[in-house]
């Protein structure tokens, strides 16, 4: 376990702005692999669209597969960065401090990758834009009663806030670039850092509007994935998907896997940063504990949607139930799910002893998002398998290699982007992490001295 | 046109008692709509498009393979077709009104708005929309048969049973020229072929069309049968197909799915 | 940063922040005080409150007339208990979560907001008669799977599990009580006139010395407790919710409505909480204890809960609404928009909209009279709550339990309230406040323990031009 040792301003400029300064080799190995996957996936997808679904796994049954359960995987990853940044934020949480700029932009990057997943998925995608309510010569407006228009408002006011809300907080950092910076990239950072000086006015604008963001942003953290759910929730015809718990299920759960997907992004920027000052076990044992009590309540609701499907005892909802938890393969798929999306985690969570190890919490927030994975595929795809009592259109999905090619370069995509904006901007916050040196203290009870905080209000 | 007359209702009976489940009806339909020519691997992949298909059930299948004595197996069919829901649920999710709930009852699909979200499909208790996985294709020899009235639809979006629209659209012609509403019998004179193809196919009179709103005609007459069920009632579609249930004289309780 | 601390220096002035400043010993002999002798006006409330539970048993003996065939007359007195339930017997979950949380402005209130677990032995007394008017599970939805004629399984469903989860509530709620306040009553027993009562802190503080074992033992039990009054609260809205409401309106299948009801219980429990601080600040004599902060804190707090509050009934609102189901539509005609609107669009105004926009305005937010006024309006807004849902679920008749839908022709009527209905109201409030005031007679209600914990570990220290406060965290 690392000690916490004081840090000069200097020494934080120093460590925190070398992954921006100084490019290793292994910088340009990753971007190479990863755009060689990001290419595949984004061939595969051009490939669908000038081919159409036939080249899919896609059937009558099941209208909606592979591509929906990544949308709404990435939409789930994307609510970390508010949860984090802005919750905790609020809250003064103290040990949210390195994690904060990384879970924002994981966020924006979950964002884009989990947005292009409907555009793939629509059969005339170059008709896609018809959902937005621009002015139609034939004066034809979206439905807004369709959950699919609600969905692109949430995303792209989600979206456009989340941007506003790194930008305004990484101002202070960009400043320090820019004075450090020579030949163009002084006047990229110049323009960027809006003459930001660090003068009282300047602090006190950042600081008001960082925490009007943080009040604004949280409706519609939770507007965004709850529409998502409504996605599913509003189909009367299929019977497992028409729970009315789904807004809070699926905030909930889009909770824990995201805050898991920071875990994972956390323990890279440690080892591959070498920022084992500023990413600290204490910063895994605050983010271990809070997903610990998140899991235990997705949980909950994760019972309380089986609990209440089996309920009324309708044949639809019993058989749909028999063959998403006792009918191969998808019984396995179950049990894996349960094991890496709430047994393993919640259990080892628990312990302190492997909160405080770095390269367990790794491998056990990569489970959790294996388990949420497969919670979205187990809710979609048996779902739509066991639509209704009519047994003579139940049918089967098994994805096809343009989906899969597809859905595995998101992961490329999402790495691919943090990557390179490690490379333009620090993705610990400077800022954050000097304001954290400023407010430590140490208090004198009889004979030891209690590490302390100060609150400014 | 905005007229105050009493507008039509299109709905249709189907009495299960006499559904011998030949498929006249799906292969009707076929050729009058355009429908590309389904495959065998098109069955396999589960993409056939059939805007009326008979669901075969066989009843008491499960005993007799436990005791070997498949006499006492009965096969059931039951031609399944859009419903025409007045509370449909497909209307409201669609995010750029490809479909909507005309005024003469009929649920109707805008080939040239929809983007293929497929959204409309899955909220379709009954499975009666259909997406087009390929660009539809046909032989040389059937260019000539393809119906001149019917759009060919394009790959990428829904399509779905129209109850004949084209051929509904003849007699409503005529409705306004002469400014009177027609019954069934003169809407059938007027139009030349009122009824759907399917209806028209088929050999035992099983699907029986008209208008709903009509007191007097077959198919009102017919909805208040004491054997009518609509299908999945318990969702509230309020379809504008009625199910007559058959008649089974072995069966101590009733039947039906 | 420097700047951002010149701006809070900006705005509060020289304001030096709230800080309890008295001396260990102070504390103890105050708050013993307080707990050993009592003024007259605390008498004379416990009295009032005495007889309102009086008139409570008089209004439920007068009910136990009806009889336990139908469930319609026995809606107010199922109502009460969802009250209490989302009441007195949440309050403790902000204890729990004050210390899960490691909140350092909680300190204060915890105690006050444990000892309304002892309101448990009220509930406990009301699932009784209930559970004679719960119809068997058999041939109506439920909860348990309960198939009488295929398996039998689970024995005793649903009777058998409501009992179990009454009686976990109120083992756990005077557990978590006396495992939180054995420091405190060591500190009684030391100081305490002998008598009976120091003969009773001595059995129940254990033996207790403060040694570093102790404390070590006392905070882990304390934790495994509060995890266990929370899991269990949890527990106990499920079942009395879903039977006691849901599975009584044919076709209501909402997997919503236990969290709902649950979160529904965090925010009155907050506001309990306030009510409870308020009243302890002004007429109890802990105003040295009680800071605006208490208040401001508990009111961020009650700002997302409210908030919730409409978050959660429109996320099953609008998945019913869309549904357009027989059954749906029934159920959201009983429910909302039909017998019981007025007092469901009054319930949604004291609840959401009264609470969002004055809790708000930060100034609203920090003060002691605006978050108190709001924790008023939510707890009338909850009792009218419970009063729509109970009784629209209570009024379905046995006749119609196995239907699939409410039809305009079964949808029973509106409940109004009896002369009996009115004392069981008046009753179920007085006594829930009667044992309250009488744990705090020996239980204090101000923890001592840890009041004596924040004065070691909270100082204000000087930070360039600014008097700020400093809070340890140990470990």
């Amino acid at each position: 376990m690392q000690e916490r040792v004081p840090l000069t301003e200097r020494e934080v400029n120093r460590d925190l702005l070398r992954p921006v300064f100084t490019t290793p080799l292994w910088w340009w190995a990753a971007v190479g692999v990863l755009s060689v996957a990001v290419a595949a996936g984004l061939g595969s997808a051009l490939y669908l669209a000038i081919n159409g679904f036939g080249v899919t796994g896609y059937n009558r049954p099941v209208m909606w597969a592979f591509l929906l359960v990544n949308f709404v995987f990435w939409v789930g990853i994307s609510h970390a960065g508010i949860m984090l940044s802005a919750i905790l934020r609020l809250t003064q949480a103290e040990w949210r401090r390195p994690a904060t700029r990384a879970a924002e932009v994981l966020t924006i990057f979950s964002l884009l990758t989990a947005a292009q997943m409907p555009l793939w998925h629509v059969g005339r995608v170059w008709r896609i834009y018809w959902v937005f309510p621009y002015d139609f010569g034939r004066g034809i407006w979206p439905n807004v009663r369709s959950p699919l228009i609600w969905d692109p408002s949430a995303i792209f006011t989600y979206l456009t806030s989340t941007i506003l809300f790194v930008y305004i907080a990484m101002l202070p950092d960009i400043a320090v670039i820019r004075d450090r910076a020579t030949g163009w990239r002084q006047g990229f950072y110049g323009v960027l850092a809006m003459g930001w000086r660090g003068t009282p006015r300047q602090w006190h604008l950042q600081a008001v509007s960082g925490i009007l963001l943080s009040a604004i942003i949280l409706p519609i953290f939770v507007s965004v994935h709850s529409i998502v759910s409504w996605d599913f929730g509003v189909a009367v015809a299929v019977e497992g998907w028409h729970a009315t718990v789904f807004a809070p299920y699926f905030v909930i759960g889009a909770v824990w896997s995201g805050v898991a997907g920071v875990i994972t992004l956390m323990a890279l920027m440690r080892w591959l940063f070498k920022a084992e000052k500023y990413i600290r076990a204490e910063h895994f044992d605050g983010l271990g504990k809070l997903l610990s009590v998140v899991g235990i309540g997705w949980w909950f609701f994760t019972l309380m949607e089986i609990i209440f499907s089996l309920y009324s005892k309708e044949a639809a909802e019993v058989s749909f139930r028999t063959l998403q938890m006792f009918t191969w393969p998808y019984n396995m798929l179950f049990i894996l799910f349960f094991l890496t999306g709430f047994v393993f985690p919640v259990t080892l969570f628990l312990s302190r002893t492997v909160r405080h190890n770095i390269a367990a919490m790794f491998w056990i927030s990569i489970f959790v998002n294996i388990g949420m994975w497969l919670e979205r595929y187990m809710i979609i795809v048996p779902g739509l398998m066991r639509k209704q009592g009519l047994t003579f259109t139940w049918g089967s999905y098994s994805p096809g290699a343009t989906e899969t090619i597809l859905v595995g370069s998101t992961f490329a995509m999402v790495a691919l982007g943090l990557l390179i904006f490690s490379k333009f901007f620090p993705l610990i916050p400077l800022s954050d992490a000097k304001e954290g040196e400023v407010l430590r203290h140490e208090i004198q009870v009889g004979k030891v001295k209690v590490p302390a905080i100060i609150r400014e209000a | 046109m905005v007229t105050t007359r009493v507008r039509h209702k299109w709905g249709m009976v189907v009495d299960l008692d006499r559904c011998t489940g030949c498929q006249a009806c799906v292969v009707a339909c076929q050729a009058e709509n355009n429908i590309p020519i389904n495959l065998e691997q098109h069955f396999l992949q589960r993409r056939a498009i059939e805007w009326i298909r008979i669901e075969r059930y066989w009843e008491g299948l499960e005993e007799a393979e436990k005791t070997g004595d498949l006499s006492k197996v009965k096969a059931r069919f039951i031609p399944i077709l859009c419903q025409h829901c007045e509370n449909a649920p497909c209307e409201p999710v669609c995010p750029v009104y490809a479909t909507y709930h005309n005024n003469e009852g009929l649920n109707v699909q805008i080939y040239n708005r929809c983007i293929g979200t497929r959204y409309c499909v899955n909220n379709c208790p009954y499975q009666v929309r259909f997406f087009n996985f390929w660009q539809p294709t046909w032989p040389e020899s059937l260019h000539n048969q393809l119906n001149p009235h019917v759009t060919v639809r394009t790959r990428g979006i829904m399509e779905k049973c129209t109850f004949c629209v084209q051929r509904l659209r003849k007699g409503g012609r005529k409705e306004v020229q002469e400014g009177k509403r027609l019954d069934d019998k003169e809407f059938d004179a007027q139009s030349g072929m009122f009824a759907p193809a399917c209806a028209r196919a088929c050999p035992t009179d099983t699907l029986v069309f008209g208008d709903m709103n009509d007191p007097n005609s077959r198919v009102s007459t017919m909805a208040k049968d004491n054997r009518n069920y609509k299908l999945l009632a318990s969702i509230g579609t309020e379809p504008n197909v009625i199910y007559l249930k058959k008649v089974d004289l072995d069966a101590s309780d009733a039947a039906t799915h | 940063m420097r700047q951002t601390q010149q701006h809070t220096n900006g705005h509060n002035g020289h304001h030096r922040p709230d800080i309890l400043t008295k001396t260990p010993q102070q504390v103890t002999e105050e708050v013993l005080g307080g707990t050993f002798r009592a003024g007259s006006r605390f008498w004379l409330v416990a009295g009032v409150m005495f007889a309102l539970l009086v008139l409570g048993v008089i209004g439920f003996v007068i009910r136990t007339g009806d009889g336990t065939a139908e469930r319609g007359p026995w809606g107010y007195f199922g109502a009460m208990l969802g009250y209490l339930l989302t009441t007195a017997m949440a309050a403790p979950i902000v204890a729990v979560l004050v210390r899960l949380t490691k909140a350092h402005w909680g300190k204060p209130i915890v105690r006050a907001a444990q000892l309304w677990g002892v309101v448990g032995i009220l509930c406990m007394l009301m699932i009784i008669p209930l559970l004679f008017i719960l119809p068997s599970a058999s041939g109506r939805n439920t909860i348990w799977f309960y198939d009488a004629i295929r398996t039998g399984w689970p024995p005793g469903a649903p009777h058998a599990w409501v009992l179990v989860s009454f009686i976990g509530l109120l083992v756990l709620s005077i557990l978590l009580v006396w495992v939180d306040s054995i420091p405190d009553l060591a500190t009684a027993r030391d100081h305490a006139p002998a008598g009976a009562r120091k003969g009773w802190y001595d059995r129940l503080s254990l033996g207790w010395e403060g040694t570093t074992k102790q404390w070590r033992m006392h905070r882990t039990a304390l934790l495994l407790v509060s995890v266990l009054y929370l899991m269990n609260f949890v527990y106990v809205n499920f079942v009395y919710s879903s039977d006691f409401a849901q599975s009584f309106v044919p076709g209501w299948k909402d997997s919503i409505f236990p969290a709902t009801h649950t979160v529904n219980g965090f925010q009155s429990a907050l506001a309990l909480t306030i009510v409870t601080a308020f009243v302890l600040r002004t007429w109890g004599g802990y105003k040295d204890y009680l800071f605006t902060e208490q208040f401001w804190a508990l009111g961020k707090l009650l700002l997302p809960l409210s908030v919730f509050w409409f978050y959660f009934w429109f996320s099953g609102f609008i998945t019913q609404w869309y549904g357009r189901s027989p059954a749906e539509h029934g159920v959201l005609t009983l429910l909302y928009f039909g017998p019981y609107r007025n007092i469901f669009v009054t319930s949604v105004i004291l609840n959401f909209v009264l609470p969002l926009f004055l809790l708000i305005q930060n100034w609203i937010r920090r003060s002691i009279l605006g978050p108190t006024v709001v924790a008023v309006s939510i707890l009338v807004g909850t009792f009218l709550d419970r009063i729509r849902l109970y009784n629209a679920a209570f009024s379905v008749p046995n006749a119609d339990l196995s239907h699939h839908a409410l039809t305009p022709e079964t949808m029973p009527p509106v409940n109004f309230p009896g002369g009996a209905d009115v004392l069981i109201m008046l009753g179920a409030v007085g006594g829930a406040v009667f044992l309250f005031m009488m744990a705090t007679r020996f239980v204090p209600v101000m923890n001592i323990w840890e009041a004596k914990e924040a004065l070691l570990l909270q100082r204000i220290v000087p930070v360039l031009k600014a008097q700020l406060k400093a809070i340890g965290k140990p470990e």
